[in-house]
């Protein structure tokens, strides 16, 4: 995870299922050792209700509903810190039914100028047709959608927007890695064979996924990391050269 | 030198690995047929060293390895135990008492919880893996447990002398220990805060020590094991092993330590023309010059198969050193190394000794 | 509404759009809250329970602020202001300065003796061979100095950080991982697994 000279870079991990979020906590966190007693005790708790649980320690956020946790960090030194307390909470929430897990990695960085700024947008959604009906396009968001190059059902997902937090001209970039917990033979081997865009294939919850989700946060991790710096890296080089 | 001659049908050979952190040995009984002991990775090829050896002088490993001893479970006897039980398919595998224990059983499985955090610094994977291997190819038939006075018969050499293995320890009350100590290690592992790993070493009197006698050499394989006390370790073995003598080819304990160095064994078992081999232990800089004085005083020849000091560094160690500068005291410095191999042959009554790689006579 | 996947972050789905998802959840929250509302009309106080007795789980001598209102308008009001809030892109606590990680070792204490840690450590996610060296205990953090035991995992991560323009400092860290108990489940299957092998290996002799 070296990207080149970004503003600020995170990862999250993301689990669909079905949860509690009364039950999360610092002090829950604590009790089963995946945060120091210093850390629970200085956390930052925005709230614990039924519906949701959102806090935050040093370097860990934790924001979980009734049908997703969410982990994350915005400390790149952090990120495999991060694997294991998702690795860790999974562990020791056993009877949790699960379906899905996404790992993302985002970062917000600063380009050069407006001129590369505007040139990087018109790169990734070129405006020659849009220029014909409307006046002065600019690129708000775009998504791409990809299949997966192992045997996980689900995608990849790329999000590029201008960012919120690096101004002026600076872009946020996401990639999503959506891994739902069922294998599958093969990944389409063309567009003709991908499904449609709107098409959002689930599957049932169910604790026996966990082993799967451990295994995906294990074995996929690290070729999931390699992959996203590439995306990321390429998109941050593009924006910063020209051609 | 390459090291990719087979030894003649008729010549016994001992071959003794040793990178810096990890140990194998693999011996020709003669017709073709071998016996290995222990596993280390070869760090060039991530493979067993005595796997990378035996395939590179053409012995077909699936049919031609007839024993395979296990000494104990300790990390730099075992990466790639696993793999050789896979390939080596016709050998049975020799295995401590203690292993067989529902403690050590149980701690094992535990230790898998583990291999989702880290797949290098597991304990007992090798294990963990090798029993789920032998149980689902219903194998588990391939295992002999080793307790001290329990010989194993091989079949008979070309010269149609027998060829016995013959375990020295571990003894019962080694045995009895180790169950103890495993059964404490599990109600550390079962209530262990986070972090930990299930145990980080298994006791040493778990370990298995073997003497080989084919046709006329004798080798004295001594693992891990201990100096003991009188009723384990090597203090036990002398007593209770007093036949055992001439010992033409052996492989050092414990890195030769002096916690496993016992002055009888040096000056009563071994042949004046004894070949010793030591695999250094590179983390506890072991042997260490004190070690060193304490083996050669007995006159015999001692070969090293690498360093146990610090080795020259490749430019990546180096600039890792400057990376962590404020974090560590001292150096960095690489935990094994290159494979060394000590290879020694008998044959019509001359010995040849042979070094590749690192390895060393320890002048 | 752009597509997105129900895997990636909240609030990722652009600048200062409302997630309809939040919105619906502010509406839970609120129905909630009206019933937790309507059920203590009966009692004489409309004194709020407190966190502890509404979430048994969380140890009462913990010091952290935990958010319930003995009023629903207040909780909808606050909760709704935090979510009301443009989506924001990264979720939760960061470092207002760059940070370019310059490498990451995965590793294992070997022994402990004063202020010394001898490890065994390799690069995370990679074949190369181990490094041995001494660690400094008094660079671990205060919060982990509990888990630096002979056997115990840990993280090292060297990086630099953006001073100023020109300017980077480079920075390490120790961190140990932290790996729940086993449960009772885990001991109880562990348990068996190991009765049901000793069981075959005994019959196998």
């Amino acid at each position: 995870m070296a990207l080149p000279d970004v503003e600020v870079e995170g990862a999250t991990i993301v689990v669909l299922g079905r949860f509690n979020p009364a039950i999360f906590s610092p002090a829950w966190l604590r009790l089963h050792n995946l945060i120091g007693a210093v850390e629970a005790s200085e956390a930052d708790v925005k709230m614990i209700i039924p519906p949701a649980a959102v806090f935050s320690t040093e370097w860990l956020s934790v924001d979980v509903r009734h049908d997703r946790m969410q982990l994350g960090t915005a400390m790149p030194q952090e990120v495999e810190r991060l694997r294991d307390t998702a690795i860790g909470v999974l562990s020791v929430l056993p009877e949790t039914p699960i379906s899905a897990v996404g790992i993302n990695r985002d970062v917000h960085w600063a380009t050069p100028s407006r001129e590369k700024y505007d040139w990087f947008g018109d790169e990734l959604a070129p405006k020659k047709f849009w220029d014909r009906h409307l006046k002065l396009s600019g690129t708000q968001d775009l998504t791409i959608r990809a299949v997966r190059p192992d045997n996980w059902a689900g995608y990849i997902l790329v999000s590029v927007q201008p960012s919120t937090l690096v101004k002026p001209c600076g872009v946020y970039a996401m990639v999503n890695d959506h891994a739902l917990l069922r294998k599958v033979p093969s990944q389409p081997r063309s567009r003709a064979d991908t499904p449609p865009i709107e098409a959002q294939d689930t599957i049932e919850p169910s604790r026996d996924l966990i082993p799967l989700a451990l295994e995906v946060l294990r074995d996929e991790w690290p070729s999931r990391m390699v992959q996203a710096d590439r995306v990321l890296g390429s998109l941050i080089h593009m924006s910063r050269e020209r051609s | 030198m390459t090291n990719n001659v087979g030894p003649a049908p008729d010549e016994i050979e001992l071959s003794v690995f040793g990178p810096g952190d990890g140990e194998a040995a693999a011996i020709h009984v003669g017709d073709g047929s071998w016996i290995l002991v222990d596993s280390c990775l070869d760090a060039k090829t991530n493979e067993p060293a005595s796997l990378d050896y035996l395939r590179s002088i053409g012995v077909e490993v699936g049919r031609d390895v007839s024993w395979l001893v296990a000494t104990h479970a300790h990390d730099d006897h075992v990466k790639g135990l696993a793999r050789l039980v896979k390939e080596c398919r016709a050998a049975k595998i020799v295995v401590p008492e203690a292993s067989s224990f529902e403690e050590f059983l149980g701690l094992s499985k535990l230790d898998g919880r583990l291999a989702f955090y880290s797949t290098r610094y597991t304990v007992y994977s090798e294990y963990r893996t090798m029993m789920n291997h032998l149980r689902g190819n219903q194998e588990l038939t391939r295992i002999v447990r080793a307790q001290a006075g329990k010989e194993l018969p091989l079949g008979a050499s070309m010269r149609g002398d027998r060829v016995r293995i013959m375990c020295l320890a571990p003894s019962d009350a080694a045995v009895t220990m180790s169950r103890r100590a495993l059964a404490r290690l599990w109600t550390v592992a079962s209530r262990s805060p986070g972090g930990q790993r299930v145990a980080s070493r298994d006791p040493n009197t778990f370990c298995a020590a073997v003497v080989l006698h084919i046709g006329d050499i004798a080798l004295l394989l001594g693992g891990d094991v201990l100096v003991g006390s009188a009723n384990w370790g090597w203090r036990h073995i002398v007593g209770s092993f007093p036949y055992v003598r001439s010992i033409d080819g052996h492989k050092v304990p414990h890195h030769g330590s002096d916690s496993a160095y016992y002055a009888t064994v040096w000056n009563d078992w071994l042949m004046e023309t004894c070949i010793s081999i030591v695999t250094p232990f590179r983390s506890s800089g072991i042997p260490d010059d004190e070690d060193i004085k304490n083996m050669k005083k007995h006159g015999v020849e001692l070969w090293q198969t690498a360093r146990s000091g610090a080795i020259k560094r490749p430019r990546d160690v180096i600039e890792a050193e400057g990376k962590l500068r404020s974090v560590t005291s001292g150096t960095v410095e690489l935990a094994g190394g290159l494979m060394g191999q000590v290879r020694v042959r008998w044959r019509n009554g001359r010995v040849r000794v042979e070094k590749f790689g690192p390895a060393f006579q320890v002048a | 509404m752009s597509p997105h996947s129900p895997t990636a972050p909240l609030g990722s789905l652009g600048v200062g759009s409302r997630d309809q998802t939040l919105l619906e959840f502010a509406r839970d929250l609120h129905d909630e809250a009206q019933y937790l509302y309507t059920t203590q009309i009966a009692t004489a106080s409309h004194t709020a329970t407190t966190s502890q007795e509404r979430h048994p789980v969380a140890a009462p001598q913990q010091r952290w602020r935990s958010v319930v209102y003995d009023d629903a308008a207040q909780t909808f009001d606050a909760i709704s202001g935090f979510l009301g809030r443009p989506a924001e892109q990264v979720q939760g606590p960061r470092t207002t300065t760059s940070v370019e990680v310059t490498g990451r070792w995965e590793g294992v204490v070997r022994s402990v003796a004063d202020d010394l840690i001898e490890a065994e450590f390799a690069p995370v996610d990679s074949r190369s061979p181990s490094l041995k060296a001494t660690l400094l205990r008094s660079e671990v953090d205060h919060d982990d100095l509990e888990l630096v035991k002979p056997g115990a995992l840990f993280y090292l991560v060297t990086s630099r950080v953006r001073v100023s323009a020109h300017w980077w400092q480079p920075s390490a860290s120790i961190h140990f991982r932290r790996i729940p108990e086993p449960g009772e489940a885990e001991l109880l299957e562990a348990q068996a697994y190991a009765a049901e092998l000793r069981e075959e290996l005994g019959r196998s002799g």
